[in-house]
């Protein structure tokens, strides 16, 4: 019984896993039915109304399974996290834990990275759903496109995760954590949208996601590296940061 | 132009709060990077840098230049501190090898509160020393320092062993509700003693009575039994230092027993410091004892040195009534200092006497000169609860 698996046994026993992945799972394997009959069902609901849509391209499903991603999707997994990383939240288990590890980078990595890692599984999960649903459907996908995007997307997650610990370091329950981590991602979204991606833009960790729904449309993948760099500098010195929170604070 | 027009308020907003942060850091103590980084991580990073300036960075307010265990700026009302009395010790107390526990002059303040106040004491290597005191003593704070779980104002604590050698146990132990008895106690052990005996875990549920239920989740645990898991999590791995906070707290009689038993069971293993209100249980498992109120320590030393020096030599006179005459007889002899009834008429007449030399060679024949009927004679031996009592009044 080690720390990873006892974050582990949290993700499968608590059934946070199964949640995870279920909404991943719903939005990846809906989104391509949606998007391509998306004009029959405007129709059959607006009844003699005659709705003329675009024809559907594999982009767009991957843009719309990104923005439920980046909600709903967010929401779960940010929640998941911060029950993991607000290490004080209960007073007797933070005692059980911190007086028997003495370093708090050891007792915090594993409530980061095994939550990240479930929430880049169950990202790609439902990006997997999402591809064969568009080929299905639709009609085939830039594969290197969508592979760097989930590949963003994952690296986003793993972000957010850092994040959590940060604030999980400091507020006093999960909760309060997962409040102030969802207003610093919404934040830093609004203030990617306004600084676009050029300049410091390029390098917000925000962009990445977004990046499913651009490169599975032909984007440039190369312009997502300054943003995936800052997201692993900034995400390892918010780790850091919590740790040393985690450290000075008293029980 | 519209979407320019719309941007103002967002705009404005978005300074306000950069404004807001800046007066912040000025205001309060930074936490864990200097104020200049911090006011560079506000401007250099809009509005995240603040956020996380807010909810990390922001520390106590400063008041002048007064800081933890600093002195008061000039001028500044000084934090009144009463004065500390002295601590009770009896005679060759302290004497002995280097203590597993050494805490001196520790004093820890919460804003003005003193939850301990130049506490000093040594707990020798293999004894059990009981920390006693009403709520609000202090009993958790010394725990949560010698734990390393709080910071000291002032003054030192030290443990002669490494800090994974320190087991702690809390007054409400309470784990993860999915994990089983089992898990628990083998993630203890993989924590403090990896290289150790797998078989560890197994003896340590056996040792707490929960080898039934090791394999059954937490969640579903009475009081008891988390209180029974807590100690085997301690035990596990071997420790040279236990520091058990109320663990009989929340255990049946039987349970109470068998924690005792097995406290009284360490002689000469390892070190306990063992708080508790309840006063029978530290008196029938400790050799040393500290009584601690409001923050201070007042007593420090053995169970017995605290009942001896804390008694002025009595004597409890049952006789058949009325016992009157025998309290005036009494109250008149020289070498009585005090001689009363009990006030439940059952004929006990408490003697309070100058020595108990005076007392053996004198009361049997002071109570024949009384011609009353004498039921029984006995010393008055004070408990640990009078005493307790008596101190902390």
């Amino acid at each position: 019984m080690s720390l990873w698996r006892l974050e582990w046994l949290r993700l499968v026993r608590t059934r946070r896993l199964v949640g995870l992945v279920a909404v991943y799972l719903f939005f990846g394997a809906t989104e391509p039915v949606l998007l391509r009959y998306a004009g029959e069902i405007m129709g059959w609901i607006g009844g003699d109304i005659t709705v003329v849509l675009p024809p559907t391209r594999p982009a767009d499903v991957f843009g719309g399974y990104t923005g439920n991603a980046n909600q709903i999707g967010l929401l779960v997994f940010v929640l998941v996290a911060a029950g993991a990383t607000a290490v004080d939240a209960q007073r007797e288990m933070a005692v059980f834990l911190r007086t028997r590890v003495r370093a708090p980078r050891r007792l915090l990595l594993p409530k980061v990275l095994v939550p990240a890692a479930a929430g880049a599984a169950a990202f790609t999960v439902g990006v997997a759903v999402t591809w064969w649903g568009t080929a299905w459907l639709v009609g085939p996908a830039d594969a290197g496109g969508v592979l760097a995007g989930t590949a963003c997307g994952a690296a986003y997650l793993a972000f957010v995760a850092a994040l959590t610990a940060a604030f999980g370091a400091r507020l006093p329950s999960a909760v309060a954590t997962a409040a102030a981590t969802l207003a610093s991602a919404a934040a830093l979204g609004v203030l990617g949208s306004v600084a676009g991606a050029r300049g410091v833009g390029a390098w917000l960790p925000s962009r990445l996601a977004g990046a499913l729904a651009d490169l599975a449309g032909g984007g440039d993948a190369a312009s997502y590296v300054p943003a995936l760099l800052s997201a692993a500098v900034v995400g390892a010195g918010l780790v850091m940061l919590g740790a040393r929170v985690s450290a000075g604070r008293e029980l | 132009m519209r979407t320019g027009a719309a941007l103002v308020p967002l705009v404005a907003g978005v300074v306000a709060f950069e404004v807001f942060c800046l007066v912040e850091i000025r205001r309060h103590e930074a936490r864990h990077l200097p104020k200049v980084v911090w006011v560079l991580v506000c401007l250099a990073s809009v509005p995240l840098g603040g956020i996380l300036y807010l909810s990390v960075g922001r520390g106590e307010r400063t008041r002048g230049a007064e800081g933890e265990g600093g002195a008061p700026p000039d001028g500044a009302a000084p934090v009144r501190v009463p004065a500390t009395p002295a601590v009770r010790r009896p005679a060759g107390a302290a004497a002995g090898a280097e203590p597993m526990v050494a805490v001196t002059s520790l004093t820890k303040r919460y804003g003005d509160h003193a939850a301990l106040d130049a506490v000093s004491l040594a707990i020798p290597r293999g004894s059990v020393y009981g920390l006693v005191g009403p709520n609000g003593a202090g009993k958790t704070t010394l725990l949560g320092v010698l734990a390393g779980l709080r910071r000291p104002t002032s003054g030192t604590a030290a443990c002669a062993v490494e800090p994974r050698r320190v087991a702690v146990l809390p007054d409400t132990p309470h784990f993860e509700p999915w994990l089983t008895a089992r898990e628990v106690v083998e993630l203890a052990r993989q924590l403090t003693d990896p290289t150790g005996d797998p078989a560890a875990t197994a003896a340590a549920l056996a040792r707490a009575g929960l080898t039934g239920a090791a394999d059954r989740r937490t969640g579903g645990f009475s009081r008891g039994m988390l209180q029974r898991l807590g100690l085997a999590a301690t035990l596990v791995g071997d420790p040279e230092l236990l520091l058990l906070d109320e663990p009989c707290s929340a255990l049946d009689p039987a349970g109470r027993r068998e924690v005792l038993d097995l406290v009284a069971s360490f002689a000469g293993g390892p070190t306990v410091l063992f708080c508790s209100h309840i006063l029978d249980d530290v008196q029938e498992v400790c050799d040393r004892v500290g009584v601690l109120r409001d923050g201070r320590l007042l007593y420090d030393g053995t169970v017995e040195g605290l009942l001896v020096g804390a008694a002025a030599p009595a004597y409890l006179v049952r006789v058949r009534p009325p016992a009157a005459p025998v309290v005036a007889a009494l109250a008149a002899v020289p070498w009585v200092e005090a001689a009363a009834e009990e006030e439940d008429g059952s004929g006990v007449v408490r003697v309070r006497v100058r020595s108990v030399e005076d007392a053996e060679a004198g009361l049997a024949a002071a109570l024949a000169a009384t011609g009353s009927r004498v039921v029984s004679v006995e010393p008055d031996r004070p408990d640990l609860e009078s005493v307790f009592l008596e101190l902390t009044r």
